[in-house]
């Protein structure tokens, strides 16, 4: 666990100056020494600000802090382990972040919310937003189920095998030290295309086949990827897949 | 998703509705319990209510079949949404079931 910087002494100023604004549901303390540690400034309370932290994500707040221009939404625990590198780049305005615990993942359905998003700033042609949504679904439940919760192999075989690998699913999610681990999804609006990257905190996972036989139960998600995105570049030892979605 | 199973003449017809996807699991279960304890020939799976189905939705179908086919029951995916028929088809799963506009 991250220790918290220690609070700035009472009169020492405002954070500095920032082209990232911060703001959210978090304890004024704890915003504050987020923004201390990484160079952003607050936003006052209800103003627009850059990047939404949170205390649990939701669909809701998440397309609310979207729709009110942030560029960033964060699901904050206690201790910090915030993706920084990816926050600090939301000075761009042609980005935008996402990073919730993998219990908060699982219960959202983000790829609709970010989808409409990337049409209402011109990133994705509309025609595109059901290849979009069904890539960002696969590699979303990728990073989760593979990636965050260590689940090497898909349901296979029967429908024993397949009570059994949602079984494993639900009993990994309730371990904490699987269910806070993050999903991040990194959106980038190019000269062309829009680039889709979604990581994860697992150790890395082959990925499956691409030829994938009709009546298998499982192995299909990356192929639907393939088909449905115009380009897909697996890396990190599988824990980060790009999607490209040409305009 | 929702979903809504009834009796039909020569079968079963199940209703989907909404977004079918991984966390769906438990509800199918109950979908393929119908399927296990019906009488007649045939299933229809309207989908026309259906908005999206991901790779583990296009499972559970499979699972549904794999019921289904000892009791020589044929499935049908009727009605599919341009988006939800366009997976159906990169899945290939005309070769599987019969897939109905």
């Amino acid at each position: 666990m991250t220790a918290l910087p220690p609070t700035p002494p009472a009169g020492s100023g405002r954070p500095p100056e920032s082209a990232i604004n911060i703001g959210g549901d978090l304890a004024p303390a704890m915003l504050r020494r987020i923004a201390v540690l990484h160079g952003f400034g607050v936003a006052p309370p209800g103003a627009p600000c850059t990047i939404m932290m949170t205390l649990r994500a939701t669909d809701r707040e998440l397309q609310a802090c979207l729709a009110g221009g942030a560029r960033g939404y964060v699901e904050v625990e206690s201790d910090l382990g915030l993706p920084a590198p990816a926050l600090r780049g939301l000075a761009a305005p042609d980005r935008l972040h996402v990073s919730v615990t993998t219990a908060s993942c699982f219960s959202m359905a983000m790829p609709p919310i970010l989808g409409g998003e990337m049409i209402a700033r011109g990133w994705l042609r509309p025609d595109r937003v059901h290849d979009l949504e069904l890539c960002l679904h696969e590699a979303v439940s990728n990073a989760v189920v593979h990636g965050n919760l260590g689940i090497r192999n898909g349901p296979g075989g029967d429908r024993e095998a397949f009570d059994r690998f949602h079984r494993e699913i639900h009993s990994r999610m309730a371990m904490r030290d699987y269910a806070r681990r993050r999903v991040s999804i990194d959106i980038s609006n190019e000269a062309d295309q829009a680039v889709v990257a979604v990581s994860d905190e697992g150790e890395g996972y082959q990925a499956a086949s691409p030829d994938v036989a009709p009546d298998a139960k499982s192995g299909r998600g990356l192929r639907l990827l393939r088909e449905l995105a115009d380009a897909v570049d697996v890396t990190a030892g599988g824990s980060r897949i790009s999607m490209m979605f040409k305009r | 998703m929702d979903y809504a199973v009834q009796t039909a003449a020569d079968g079963l017809r199940v209703t989907l509705a909404g977004r079918m996807t991984l966390v769906d699991h438990e509800k199918f279960r109950a979908v393929v319990e119908s399927i296990e304890r019906m009488q007649g020939e045939r299933c229809v799976f309207d989908l026309s209510g259906l908005e999206f189905v991901d790779s583990s939705g296009l499972g559970m179908f499979l699972i549904a079949r794999d019921v289904a086919l000892p009791k020589n029951v044929e499935i049908e995916l009727f009605g599919a949404q341009e988006s939800v028929r366009r997976i159906l088809q990169i899945a290939k799963f005309q070769t599987l079931f019969r897939v109905t506009p």
